[in-house]
């Protein structure tokens, strides 16, 4: 099989990644941060090495501010309702993921609670006077994928983070695609959350996200319980990671996931990405000239794009495309990839794009198979 | 009691704080807080058998929220 679905979660994992998990689940058998045996210390220490190479890998000074949970999808959530708990306005950009779009949708469902910011295909400065544009006194929170999941482009966060510091807004960034791929540093990057999947471009299993805090803004909580601190008291403590982190955590899963920090950061995030990126170039290449098969973004520059290439064939819809595909053995996301947002700006909320993403995996042999693919199944698709 | 106990209000502090004592070269534990007012509930120690207001002074430069302490002998 040909594995081309990795913007929804990578695959295969690293070997040290699946080591880690068994490693856990045989050595860090007791509830972390709860007794006070020994091996209960051995497994909150096995947490606790993983929050610092979190705190490390995304410039964070403390790990107390790296916080776990199931996925990104979570860790916006607790964001959005954390932030938005008095009510208030949102800036998000038009290529939100529904885990941005939802929440929001669900805090106010007949009365939008958002403004938002064109993102610029071409040109970042743009999409940095677009946010500049809509945010206003009523703005509580800055929403922003770092890359389209969709479409690839990469977000200008930096400025949009200094937007909001010059404005004394907090900024939250969609770590989703990004996380692994390009590099994120919180303090320069002016970020006050960034919401991170740990089973995409970090490599480590699914169900494991993170939320990532500045500190300067607190959150009120989605969850509260038990936290194995301050437990006369019945308000959930102030004190983070404690105050975001209720209940048992995924002790293998967050393993796991410090293990594929760390494969990322000894095979170096640039070359992944400079890898991802050539296999990127060379479908666009191949396909930009294929009849039929029609591209919606521009040719995606190293910088300026993340490895995720969308497109149609003309007259078959996304889902069958990736159908006939799949009879070729090869796994690709079609349909709207929950960005409807995203496929109304580039007109394709009717049919959907098929997506193809690399991961450091793949290779470009494999590439090249995959263009032939792609081409006969365009002739059948427009042969039927 | 012996040493130095720095009573702090989560399992990640205490871990940290640890970290910082063996940075510095000064050994340390983790234990629960066996004084369960005191913590309001369950807390954590960072005990140090040496070098008490050494390790005070470091454990204050990394924010470690020390929210009492013991002076032992």
């Amino acid at each position: 099989m040909y594995y081309w679905d990795n913007a929804a979660t990578t695959w295969p994992k690293p070997r040290p990644v699946r080591e880690a998990m068994g490693e856990a689940l045989k050595r860090y058998g007791a509830n972390p941060g709860r007794g006070g045996h020994k091996l209960a210390y051995v497994t909150s220490e096995a947490v606790f090495r993983a929050r610092e190479t979190a705190a490390n890998f995304f410039g964070l000074s403390t790990p107390d501010q790296v916080v776990f949970t199931l996925n990104c999808t979570m860790s916006m959530n607790m964001v959005i309702k954390g932030i938005l708990f008095g009510g208030g306005r949102v800036v998000i950009s038009d290529l939100e993921h529904n885990a941005v779009l939802r929440p929001l949708h669900a805090l106010s469902p007949y009365r939008p609670i958002y403004d938002m910011a064109q993102v610029d295909m071409k040109d970042p400065e743009k999409t940095v006077e677009n946010f500049k544009r809509v945010i206003t006194s009523q703005t509580k929170l800055i929403i922003c994928n770092h890359a389209s999941n969709v479409w690839g482009v990469i977000q200008p966060i930096r400025e949009i983070g200094a937007l909001a510091r010059e404005r004394g807004i907090p900024f939250a960034v969609d770590a989703a695609q990004s996380a692994g791929v390009l590099p994120i540093d919180m303090e320069k990057d002016n970020i006050d959350f960034l919401c991170v999947a740990g089973h995409k471009g970090l490599y480590g299993p699914m169900g494991t996200g993170m939320l990532l805090t500045s500190g300067r803004y607190p959150l009120s909580t989605l969850i509260e319980g038990g936290t194995g601190s301050h437990s006369l008291d019945p308000n959930q403590p102030d004190t983070l990671p404690d105050r975001l982190e209720s209940g048992t955590p995924n002790t293998s899963g967050i393993c796991g996931l410090k293990a594929g920090m760390e494969w990322v950061s000894r095979r170096g995030e640039a070359t992944v990405y400079r890898h991802e990126m050539n296999i990127i170039r060379y479908l666009y290449h191949s396909l930009v000239k294929t009849p039929g098969i029609r591209l919606y973004t521009p040719f995606p520059k190293e910088g300026r794009y993340a490895p995720v290439l969308s497109f149609t064939v003309d007259g078959s819809p996304s889902e069958k495309t990736a159908a006939l595909l799949n009879e070729s053995g090869v796994a690709v996301r079609a349909g709207l990839h929950c960005a409807p947002l995203a496929h109304q700006k580039m007109g394709t909320e009717n049919t959907g794009t098929v997506r193809l993403a690399p991961s450091a995996f793949t290779g470009m042999d494999e590439a090249e198979k995959i263009v032939k693919i792609i081409r006969q199944t365009v002739q059948k698709s427009l042969q039927r | 009691m012996q040493g130095w106990n720095f009573y702090v209000p989560t399992i990640t502090q205490a871990m940290r704080g640890k970290e910082a004592l063996r940075t510095a070269g000064i050994r340390s534990f983790v234990g629960r807080n066996t004084d369960m007012k005191a913590g309001r509930g369950c807390s954590y120690a960072i005990t140090v058998p040496n070098f008490g207001e050494k390790a005070e002074r470091i454990l204050l430069e990394k924010h470690i929220d020390i929210t009492r302490k013991e002076t032992g002998q």
